[in-house]
């Protein structure tokens, strides 16, 4: 009961009343995607490459950025020390906020494709548009959890340079922004190991009705129990 | 009776600093417990003992029964911060609701918008209230669960004296219902209005545990003054010893007012400005602190 309260309150309050935010949370990754299919123009190889790689980096975006800043300003309303003293437990908490992220991150992918098939005429079967939708929203799963556990780290400023600290270099060196192989060796080695780099290329293989790879799904389960392992040990600290 | 509190030399620390040290106390089902002190003191560091936010250095807290565990205690207890809680685009009533549905037996959510005057604000976000009404949002959260054992913390800050008021009155209709509330205020009046039992800290130390009455007459001597145009200064009422006596002016220290103007009661007819004085809570405070 407690839970469908809360998570129907969170919905209605980060999605449905926050309009100008969320216009703002799902145009950001389109203009992104929309000002590179500019830049980088080629084929229809190339196109979903880019597109791909956009939406990822729009799921990165809000389950860094959007995540921390709504958990931040929730602590900063002493929301809590009302957890801390009542029966809602933290983990009610994060997983309703999880669920209602989750959607947003849909929403984002959603609207991207629309655009992609609509505005850029992105060549791709329903069936390929529903593959990316949900490997790109399972892969930000360990994203929005990494998202809570930074807020743990200190003032609402911090946190949010922590935020972008993590956002546009993880970006660049999973290759989301430039091909990883104009990279040095060494700092491919190191970006082969995020948890976006793994998502894209789930998605390629699935794309390309490739065998399953145990070894990038594996990488993804990784960062999913060490963010939530993260998350709860930095939960257990004492509330503001 | 089993004490719905027990404190057993209780001791916190942050490092070298002592904010209290061996606190032994007793609250029973029932009562309306002010706990004072000065800024400083420790009230808000013994709160949040008392609620579980902080741990003792030293000692042992019970709330209940002994072998309740925290989550059947946080159904059971009640609390209002000074801090207002909220969240950004929540109605009052979706905040409310929130908080019942977290209850085992909650009191329906058209009683807590009742019991704290918010019908009217039902639908408003709750960052768009005044002070007083976060307050009594505030209030409303620390009820929903209909709670045993209340814990108020500054709860009239912010609240115009109606609302004040309103609100005594409530806690005084809550404690006859036979719930046990904990009160820190530094609106002393309001201590003296509502607590029947004063957890006093100083210097590390309670200095006082016990009623009311007691503090107020371990503290301040209970004075009669009248005027008139007998002569008493060779009268001996055995309730009261003459202090001082200016022209037609006594002032007499007396043991209890009630049995001292029924020994006046034959001299009434020549008595003019009968007045009764003790020191209020607010005037014992301040006394103490000042070392008197």
């Amino acid at each position: 009961m407690a839970f469908v309260t809360l998570t129907k309150i969170n919905f209605k309050r980060l999605i449905l009343r926050n309009t100008r935010f969320l216009i703002f949370d799902v145009a950001s990754p389109i203009f992104f995607y929309l000002i590179y299919t500019q830049i980088f123009t080629g084929g229809q190889q190339l196109k979903v490459n880019i597109f791909i790689s956009m939406t990822v980096f729009a799921t990165l975006l809000s389950s860094i950025i959007t995540v921390s800043n709504n958990i931040m300003s929730d602590r900063q309303q002493h929301f809590f020390r009302f957890m801390a003293v009542t029966p809602l437990s933290q983990k009610l908490y994060y997983l309703s906020l999880s669920l209602v992220f989750i959607f947003l991150n849909v929403l984002q992918i959603l609207a991207m494709e629309i655009v992609a098939a609509f505005g850029t005429k992105l060549n791709l079967s329903m069936d390929k548009y529903l593959q990316i939708l949900v490997i790109a929203t399972v892969g930000s799963f360990a994203l929005i959890l990494i998202g809570a556990a930074i807020t743990f780290l200190g003032n609402s400023s911090f946190v949010n340079s922590i935020a972008y600290s993590i956002v546009f270099p993880l970006a660049i060196i999973s290759g989301l922004w430039t091909p990883m192989n104009l990279m040095p060796s060494w700092l491919q080695q190191i970006g082969k190991l995020t948890p976006t780099y793994a998502t894209v290329n789930l998605i390629h293989n699935f794309l390309q009705k490739q065998p399953w790879s145990w070894n990038l799904f594996g990488k993804l389960g990784i960062w999913l129990l060490l963010a939530m392992g993260l998350l709860i040990i930095c939960s257990r600290k004492s509330v503001d | 009776m089993q004490p719905i509190i027990t404190a057993q030399n209780l001791t916190k620390t942050y490092g070298q600093q002592i904010v209290f040290q061996d606190l032994n106390f007793q609250i029973q089902p029932g009562e309306v417990v002010g706990l004072i002190g000065n800024n400083g003191a420790g009230k808000t560091t013994l709160l949040n003992l008392l609620i579980g936010l902080q741990r003792p250095t030293a000692g042992q807290i019970h709330l209940f029964a002994d072998n309740l565990s925290p989550t059947a205690i946080q159904q059971k207890r009640g609390i209002m911060f000074q801090d207002d809680f909220g969240l950004s685009r929540v109605t009052v009533q979706e905040m409310l609701a929130l908080a019942c549905s977290l209850y085992a037996q909650p009191l329906s959510l058209s009683t807590v918008l009742q019991l704290t005057d918010l019908n009217s604000q039902a639908q408003q976000y709750v960052s768009k209230l005044s002070g007083g009404q976060k307050r009594r949002l505030n209030w409303g959260l620390a009820l929903a669960g209909n709670p045993e054992l209340l814990f108020l913390d500054e709860p009239t800050s912010g609240m115009d004296t109606t609302s004040r008021h309103h609100f005594w009155q409530a806690i005084q209709e809550l404690n006859a219902q036979g719930k046990t509330i904990i009160v820190t205020s530094h609106y002393l009046a309001e201590i003296d209005y509502l607590a029947q039992h004063i957890l006093f800290l100083k210097d590390h130390q309670l200095i006082h545990n016990g009623t009311l009455a007691d503090l107020k007459n371990k503290y301040s001597q209970i004075i009669v003054t009248f005027d008139s145009s007998q002569d008493f200064t060779q009268h001996n009422f055995h309730q009261g010893i003459l202090q001082d006596h200016q022209q037609n002016h006594y002032i007499y220290q007396v043991t209890s007012s009630e049995q001292f103007v029924q020994e006046l009661n034959e001299f009434l007819p020549v008595i003019q400005h009968l007045r009764i004085h003790q020191k209020n809570l607010d005037e014992i405070f301040q006394q103490v602190n000042q070392g008197e």
